[in-house]
């Protein structure tokens, strides 16, 4: 037993050695421990994000991903106590607790698949995921709302974010490419009203390498769809590309005219225009109209000068109806034309008897016209609120151009804008007009450019309408352009180019035709017995030639003349001086004498005999010849007078026969003085005059020469039929000789002797 | 308890009792005193050294690792570039899902509860070692089982390596072994070592009454 309880000793001993083996659940434990400490402690964080809805989430499958990487998955999912969406219980990695920021962002990837392109493909097969933004700014968090949608993408890589407000979503989709010169260069992300409910906050996203194309400046407009503009003679069709028609699309560009603006930073918001047309347009104005004005629904362009600058965007009444707010739109390129003093007025299509106006609005709709010539443009100020008018303002005195004034005693058809023109090309236009004490002041403006064109010598006239002229022996329309026939108008010719010029405001007078205008000669004033017959617009003639006009009648000073003032043709000058005669003719009508029958279709006109000597001094007064003068000298002939005792059955008129043939004529007549003789005036055709001599004998050839003897018989001697008639002088001459000085007197015998009527000299006169 | 034993007691049931021992490399019966196998030159002991002992740290060890192997995902399959990981319950419970009943009985009777009752036999027997309660048939009958199936053991291992090696589409499909790969193969192997190291011989020593040294060596 000793031996056994040495054993056991020896036993116990032993056993007080733990075998090496213990170590193996030494390391085991600590080996679990370390384990279950990570399991418990190090395991991923508890992060709570709401969602709307759970679909496509699968509890312990659905994963975390940042950047494709999983760094969590869905623990848990529950309903939300008001049942408004699910609450996602997330185990992240814990490595991700740094990046659980308040700015952190989860939201839900699922497959999209758009006419822009597919996204979220991977989704397809491997179910949705949700994707984490990491965030190493804000407070920690481990509670979130997730996203509803992507957030926008890319600041950490370098792109931009963008706002854009625009009015309507219109055809602007997620995913819609925005394009630059028709390249994409980003997307839309999402859309959003903006807070206040008026406006759609379209968020696009610029890749990093197109961010620098985005500045201050740049224009943002919809490019969705096609978009047809322009009128009937130039339309225009712009699309981006065939995506942007089905899925919209964003396009942008940055105005030439000033690419110094800075670069956008992220975040920047941007107007979002409808189309390209209103993106170009950027200055905001407002204009107030009367209420005259039918500015209308359409958007009327702004046009400066016929350019268009601007555009009509809104219309709408203000606070106490009393006037029409116009909100434009301008574009930048113009911004220096908006200042103060700039006006604006509309212009619509305006039909009426006296011509179109406007034509142009009928095609391409109303516009505003748009004006600074008011402004000194050095000192401007700029203004972005402005009154309109209802009418074309007439032009400032400060404008640039010759500024004239006509006077004339109507506005015979002309308007505002009517065009005046030189040499039917349109220099300048009117401005406008006003009554003045002697009819109308029309104001007109020359073109500076055709400011040298006026002068002092200028006449101006009006051709508006069509002027008919003439009578019975002609007709004579004048007409200027069709234009000025139907708007009015005004022309104008400068006689001497060499004149002085004229000032601003310089007062001329607009004639009403071009004939008026050009009777510029010399007027003289011719005193008439009684003006029966006369009118204004009577002839003046000389030889049958139009010398001058009367223009006026009158009754003289003492009220016992009237008093024509004749308007002598240039050129016509030297009529005007002492000795030249003039008288009324009239037609004459009779038995025996019928003269000046012309005068019954083209009225009566005045006939002149110039004074005889060039060097007898001017005259502007003149008293006129109740009739013809009768020893008015009739042109290259032989002027000689017979004297007789009785005048007998000789008028002025007769013809002078010699052997029978009429040389010559009677012109008048006069008693003599003393009276005891008459004196009776012949004009012999020159050719002719050679037959006169001083040998020559006259007898009056009136009447029937009847002699009946018992044994001579009966013997009937006439000079001709016509002579019986009306009367006449014939004579005979018994040889050759030297001609007769002009006014000769001869005796005018009754009866032809026997002898006178056998002469028969061979006299050679010229053929 | 003893009543049940076949052999006589009091007899020598033995070879510690004849002042002999066994080589347990070549068999060679060996002499009391001889420390070293007379034929093959290996240590001879009359009972496997600290076999207890061992066999409870190793068992221990094997229960330790046991709850990371069933605890952290086993396979880890990546489709499509999403892995979802399994841990061996998540797996039968999957197969559960996916309808496969049969197959998840087999995994889960595999990877579950062989080594559970590897362990839970092991501890049972070091147990009934310690207290004596002893069935000396049914214990040993147990051991073999245990030490039978020890070797199947390894199954979920192999298969997991297989596929691994086999199953690497890139982004169609991968799979990758996870932690408690390492886990359960310390399982399976610790197991098999408790088994080794465990000496059914004691069951018998203690089985007898008057057996002062059953124990010992």
């Amino acid at each position: 037993m000793s031996d056994e309880k040495i054993a056991v000793k020896a036993d116990l001993k032993e056993r007080r050695r733990v075998p090496a083996i213990w170590l193996l659940p030494l390391i085991a434990l600590m080996i679990v421990a370390f384990l279950i400490w990570r399991t418990l402690y190090q395991h991923g964080l508890e992060v709570h994000v709401n969602f709307d809805s759970a679909k496509g989430m699968q509890v312990g499958k659905t994963e975390v991903r940042y950047n494709g990487l999983a760094v969590g998955k869905v623990a848990r999912m529950t309903m939300t106590k008001d049942l408004d969406g699910v609450d996602v219980e997330l185990e992240m990695d814990r490595q991700m607790q740094k990046y659980l920021r308040d700015n952190s962002q989860f939201w839900l990837v699922q497959p999209q698949l758009s006419v822009a392109g597919v996204s979220g493909l991977d989704t397809l097969v491997s179910g949705n995921y949700i994707a984490f933004k990491p965030s190493e700014k804000g407070e920690r968090q481990l509670s979130f709302s997730a996203l509803k949608s992507p957030p926008a993408p890319g600041i950490e890589e370098g792109g931009l974010s963008l706002v854009l407000q625009a009015d309507e979503l219109s055809s602007v989709q997620e995913g819609s490419p925005v394009y630059y010169r028709r390249l994409k260069i980003g997307e839309v992300t999402r859309y959003a009203l903006s807070s206040d409910n008026e406006r759609v906050d379209v968020h696009v996203y610029i890749k990093p390498m197109f961010t620098h194309l985005v500045r201050k400046n740049t224009r943002f407009w919809n490019a969705g769809g096609v978009d047809i503009s322009g009128g009937l003679t130039h339309l225009k069709v712009r699309t981006q590309s065939l995506i942007s028609i089905i899925q919209g699309g964003v396009a942008l560009y940055t105005p030439q005219w000033e690419e110094k603006e800075p670069k956008a930073s992220d975040g920047t918001r941007f107007p979002l225009y409808n189309d390209y047309d209103a993106a170009e347009a950027g200055i905001r104005i407002t204009i107030k109209f009367p209420l005259d004005v039918a500015l209308g629904q359409e958007k009327s362009k702004i046009l400066f000068h016929g350019m268009e600058v601007g555009i009509i965007k809104n219309t709408s009444f203000n606070e106490d109806y009393s006037a029409i707010i116009a909100e434009a739109v301008i574009r930048p390129e113009a911004r220096n034309i908006l200042v103060k003093g700039a006006r604006f007025w509309m212009v619509a299509p305006q039909i009426n008897l006296k011509g179109i106006t406007g034509l142009e609005t009928l095609l391409a709709g109303r516009y505003i016209a748009m004006d600074v010539s008011q402004v000194d443009m050095k000192i401007a100020e700029p203004e972005k609120d402005f009154m309109g008018l209802a009418s074309k303002p007439p032009a400032s005195p400060s404008s640039p151009g010759l500024h004239l004034e006509l006077r004339a005693d109507s506005l015979e058809g002309l308007s505002q804008g009517s065009p005046v023109l030189y040499r039917k090309m349109p220099v300048g236009e009117v401005e406008s007009y006003t009554l003045g004490k002697q009819g109308v002041v029309i104001k007109i403006l020359i073109k500076p450019k055709y400011q040298h064109l006026v002068n002092k010598s200028t006449l101006f006239w009006n051709i508006s309408g069509v002027t008919l002229e003439g009578g019975l022996q002609g007709f004579k329309v004048r007409a200027g352009t069709l234009n000025s026939m139907i708007s009015g108008g005004i022309a104008f010719k400068t006689p001497d180019p060499d004149a002085a010029k004229v000032p601003n405001k310089t007062r001329f007078v607009l004639y009403d035709d071009m004939t008026r205008a050009s009777e510029t000669g010399k007027v003289i004033h011719i005193q008439f017995e009684s003006a029966d017959g006369l009118q204004v617009g009577t002839r003046l003639k000389y030889k049958g030639l139009e010398m001058g006009k009367v223009t006026e009648l009158d009754l003289d000073d003492a009220k016992k003349a009237i008093k024509a003032s004749v308007l002598l043709n240039e050129g016509a000058d030297w009529l005007a001086r002492k000795g030249s005669r003039f008288w009324l003719v009239k037609p004459k009508l009779g038995l025996t004498n019928t003269a000046h029958l012309e005068t019954l279709l083209t009225g009566l006109y005045i006939s002149v005999s110039p004074a005889r000597s060039q060097a007898a001094a001017r005259r502007d007064v003149f008293i006129a010849d109740p009739r013809a003068p009768d020893d008015q000298p009739r042109s290259g002939g032989l002027r000689i007078r017979l004297v007789s005792a009785q005048l007998g059955s000789i008028k002025p008129g007769n013809p002078v026969y010699y052997r029978e043939i009429p040389v010559g004529v009677v012109t008048g007549f006069k008693l003599g003085n003393p009276a005891n003789k008459v004196i009776i005036f012949l004009n012999i055709e020159d050719r002719y005059a050679p037959l006169v001599t001083h040998k020559s004998r006259f007898w009056n050839a009136s009447g029937v020469d009847f002699h009946f003897g018992l044994f001579s018989g009966a013997r009937l001697r006439t000079e001709s039929l016509e002579a019986v008639l009306a009367g006449g002088v014939a004579f005979a001459t018994p040889e050759q000789g030297h001609r007769v000085a002009p006014e000769t007197s001869f005796e005018l015998a009754e009866q032809p002797q026997a002898e006178w009527l056998k002469w028969a000299p061979a006299i050679v006169y010229p053929e | 308890m003893t009543a049940s034993d076949p052999e006589q007691p009091g007899l020598i049931s033995s070879g510690a009792d004849c002042g002999i021992k066994l080589c347990l490399d070549c068999h060679r019966v060996c002499q009391a005193e001889d420390v070293r196998c007379p034929r093959c030159g290996s240590k001879v002991r009359s009972r496997k050294k600290d076999s207890l002992s061992r066999c409870w740290a190793l068992t221990l060890t094997a229960a330790l690792f046991y709850i990371p192997a069933n605890m952290l995902p086993i396979m880890i399959v990546g489709r499509f570039g999403r892995s979802t990981p399994d841990t061996i319950m998540s797996g039968v419970l999957e197969l559960i899902h996916h309808g496969m009943a049969p197959i998840a009985l087999l995994v889960f009777t595999a990877s579950i509860l062989v080594p559970l009752m590897k362990l839970l036999g092991m501890v049972w027997l070091l147990v009934c070692v310690h207290t004596r309660r002893i069935n000396p048939g049914r214990q040993t009958a147990l051991y073999r089982l245990i030490v039978w199936i020890g070797r199947w053991s390894m199954l979920d291992i192999f298969i997991i390596s297989l596929l691994v090696a086999l199953v690497q589409f890139g982004h169609l499909g991968t799979v990758t072994a996870g932690p408690a790969v390492l886990a359960f193969a310390a399982v399976v192997v610790l197991t098999m070592w408790a088994a080794m190291s465990f000496d059914p011989r004691l069951l018998w020593d203690r089985s007898r009454p008057f057996s002062l040294r059953g124990d010992q060596q």
